[in-house]
């Protein structure tokens, strides 16, 4: 496991607010890492105390694979970002789909504050909804066969799952409202593949929910 | 003239050789003992100023500026490590034994002594410490994973 910090070292840390920060600290004879470190008091003390307490060591394979994924992290993010737009815009143009909830949709009500906020793009992970309710979507993912069934996000490759049968199914019909799991709902995280292979691919999932709502109406 | 970017602390640092530090402690646990020892480690010539103390680990340290100067003559920087509120009686010594540069380490922050030293042409550091910024050059703050702002490829040193 591995991650990364990232700090500013701009933050203004008040002794009645941030004591962990700002406090004389035991382990330390009773130094404060604001007044020692500036800009670097919140970083100290994460190495100092935190890591002190948990364990600073990575493997060093795992040292390397977390170097070696960081180099490629800028491209790799954007590239993602580029598809997950591009395959929200398919999405919201598609009949079988109820409802689009990616930041960066041009129809969401919010999108001066993503600009504002985002400006480099809303990320690629985000939810939209399958006309057809629990049966659509559980008959969507089932028929993908390139993006794959797991309930991980930010992955490689593209990732599909139904919360409300999965991650959230332990909540009642109730709980999952109040949640924003609606029964139709199927999270999306892109990956890096071909923009073109996915969206065929959503799109032969999208004619197997349409196909499995028929049924069920006939049946 | 008071210094406010890095490649204007960098400068100072490469062009310093001889450190006094007006409240160097003998104490291992407190900053101003650890700076002390990090720039004589460094390549600095350091002396410690402190009536409390006659010696830092083996080396003799000084009462006064003055007493120090006698010996040492002029210094390069004077390091302050003391309250704010006591530090201006201290840079008029720093200007009396004709210091080159007056650095104020974090949280000291006394204006009547930044102005005292500017006006005497001293190159002045405020709010800064001497060992976060000689890293930030050096490659030490990089070891420890803080963003130095250096933007290089290459390996550093002072």
């Amino acid at each position: 496991m591995a991650g990364v910090v990232v700090e500013s070292g701009e933050f203004a840390w008040k002794p009645e607010k941030h004591p962990l920060v700002c406090a004389p600290s035991p382990g330390y004879h009773g130094m404060s890492f604001a007044d020692t470190f500036g800009e670097y008091a919140y970083l100290m003390r994460a190495r100092a105390e935190v890591l002190r307490d948990f364990g600073p060591c990575l493997s060093p394979f795992d040292a390397f694979l977390l170097i070696q994924g960081l180099e490629t992290l800028a491209v790799r993010v954007e590239r993602e970002v580029r598809s997950a737009e591009a395959v929200a815009q398919h999405l919201e143009g598609h009949d079988a789909v109820a409802w689009v909830r990616y930041p960066g949709s041009a129809s969401n009500p919010q999108r001066a504050l993503v600009k504002k906020y985002l400006p480099r793009g809303a990320g690629a992970i985000f939810t939209f909804g399958l006309k057809g309710g629990r049966k659509a979507a559980v008959a969507f993912i089932e028929a993908l066969q390139l993006w794959s069934h797991l309930a991980n996000v930010g992955d490689a490759k593209s990732l599909v799952i139904h919360p409300a049968s999965t991650t959230h199914a332990q909540l009642t019909d109730e709980e999952m409202i109040k949640a924003g799991v609606t029964p139709d709902m199927v999270r999306l995280s892109v990956g890096l593949e071909d923009v073109e292979d996915l969206i065929w691919d959503l799109d032969r999932g999208l004619a197997a929910a349409r196909e499995a709502v028929k049924a069920g109406v006939a049946g | 003239m008071i210094l406010k970017t890095p490649s204007q602390r960098r400068a100072l640092l490469e062009r310093s050789k001889k450190v006094f530090v007006a409240g160097a402690s003998a104490n291992h646990v407190r900053p101003s003992y650890f700076v002390y020892r990090y720039l004589a480690t460094h390549g600095f010539e350091v002396y410690g100023i402190n009536p409390a103390y006659d010696a830092i680990d083996d080396e003799k340290c000084y009462p006064t500026l003055a007493a120090c100067a006698a010996d040492h003559g002029t210094p390069d920087i004077v390091d302050f490590f003391r309250r704010a509120e006591e530090v201006v009686p201290l840079v008029r010594d720093a200007i009396a034994v004709h210091a080159k540069a007056a650095w104020f380490q974090y949280g000291v922050i006394n204006q009547e002594a930044i102005a005292l030293a500017d006006a005497a042409g001293l190159d002045v550091v405020v709010d800064r410490c001497m060992k976060v910024e000689h890293g930030r050059i050096a490659g030490g703050l990089t070891t420890a994973g803080m963003n130095s702002g250096v933007i290089s490829s290459k390996r550093r040193g002072l």
